[in-house]
């Protein structure tokens, strides 16, 4: 059974070229506009992984990583935040929160299609 | 922006915030369409590489059914050509098989520049509200001298002052704004891959 992936990002052109790179891979792909939404399709969906963005409207990337480790199901999922941001201060930040791993955009699809199966094993 | 915006310096911010629009619109367009035709064109080679699959194994089925064709390649001319034929099978796949990992590594390409709407998105965002922040800050310094000085309406660009108050709130308040966060959201300056780090 194919492994699904929820992508969480408010840009359209970065959802539309995460799903295409995973769906590629033969993973599900699940999109989501921002962190609420994230968090509810979170729910709602049966998901092996989170990638995140950080900058978002409505709830940003740091404070979905920390609702999603409040559940039970994502308390050890990975969660890889895909972001502009390349800070040590920002990295810190996500790490924090609980984050697996930090990937800054622009992303290579066989660099994340490497990651992800790595967080996946 | 009911005192300030027909002043020439008004006028002047309202045109880079225009251009800024302009930009914003024309690099969602180009991603848009981008995106569409990147799709295409992975599509096709989709579907050559599979033409390539079926040409491969149709060649193996003729060389099921004629084993003596390789015993004697050269008597029949017909057989000649067939046997030419033949023989440039395994190249052509073999060369197939380099294009497509060579386009493979264009496609990666391209979504690594595709993602370029998103960093420049981010980047005006970040223009527009310090533009946004100075236009205020400039509406506030126009209402602030009470003194009958205002912003002019004919397009010029000095204030009608002479009062000290107005320089003094001028001064505070570009104080105020120099406390605008300055950390950009995006520091690339190309397309090159992003760092990746597994904690």
């Amino acid at each position: 059974m194919a492994k699904t992936i929820l992508a969480v990002d408010d840009s359209a052109s970065i959802r539309g070229m995460v799903s295409f790179t995973l769906k590629s891979a033969g993973y599900e792909v699940v999109e989501a506009v921002d962190g609420v939404d994230g968090l509810e399709k979170a729910q709602s969906h049966e998901v092996n992984l989170i990638l995140a963005d950080v900058n978002m409207p409505r709830m940003d990337g740091m404070a979905l990583v920390k609702s999603l480790r409040g559940l039970e199901r994502y308390k050890t999922a990975p969660i890889l935040m895909l972001t502009t941001e390349s800070s040590d201060a920002a990295k810190a930040q996500g790490r924090a929160a609980g984050a697996t791993g930090w990937l800054v955009k622009p992303f290579d699809p066989t660099r994340l299609l490497d990651v992800v199966a790595r967080v996946m094993r | 922006m009911r005192i300030f915006r027909n002043s020439g310096l008004g006028i002047y911010l309202g045109e880079i915030q225009s251009d800024l629009s302009q930009v914003e619109n024309l690099v969602g367009d180009a991603g848009a369409l981008l995106l569409t035709g990147f799709t295409n064109i992975h599509n096709l080679v989709r579907v050559q590489q599979k033409l390539a699959g079926e040409l491969a194994a149709a060649r193996e089925m003729a060389e099921a059914g004629r084993p003596q064709r390789r015993q004697h390649p050269i008597a029949d001319v017909t057989d000649q050509a067939a046997v030419n034929q033949e023989s440039s099978f395994p190249l052509l796949l073999a060369q197939q098989a380099v294009i497509a990992d060579q386009i493979e590594l264009e496609v990666n390409r391209i979504v690594r520049s595709l993602q370029f709407q998103d960093l420049t998105t981010q980047l005006l965002a970040h223009a527009k509200g310090r533009l946004a922040a100075l236009e205020s800050t400039l509406e506030r310094i126009g209402e602030a001298t009470g003194t009958g000085a205002s912003w002019p309406t004919d397009g010029g660009t000095g204030m009608n002052d002479g009062h000290g108050h107005t320089h003094q709130a001028a001064t505070r308040m570009m104080a105020e704004i120099i406390q605008f966060p300055r950390s950009k959201p995006v520091v690339q300056h190309g397309m090159e891959t992003g760092d990746v780090e597994l904690f």
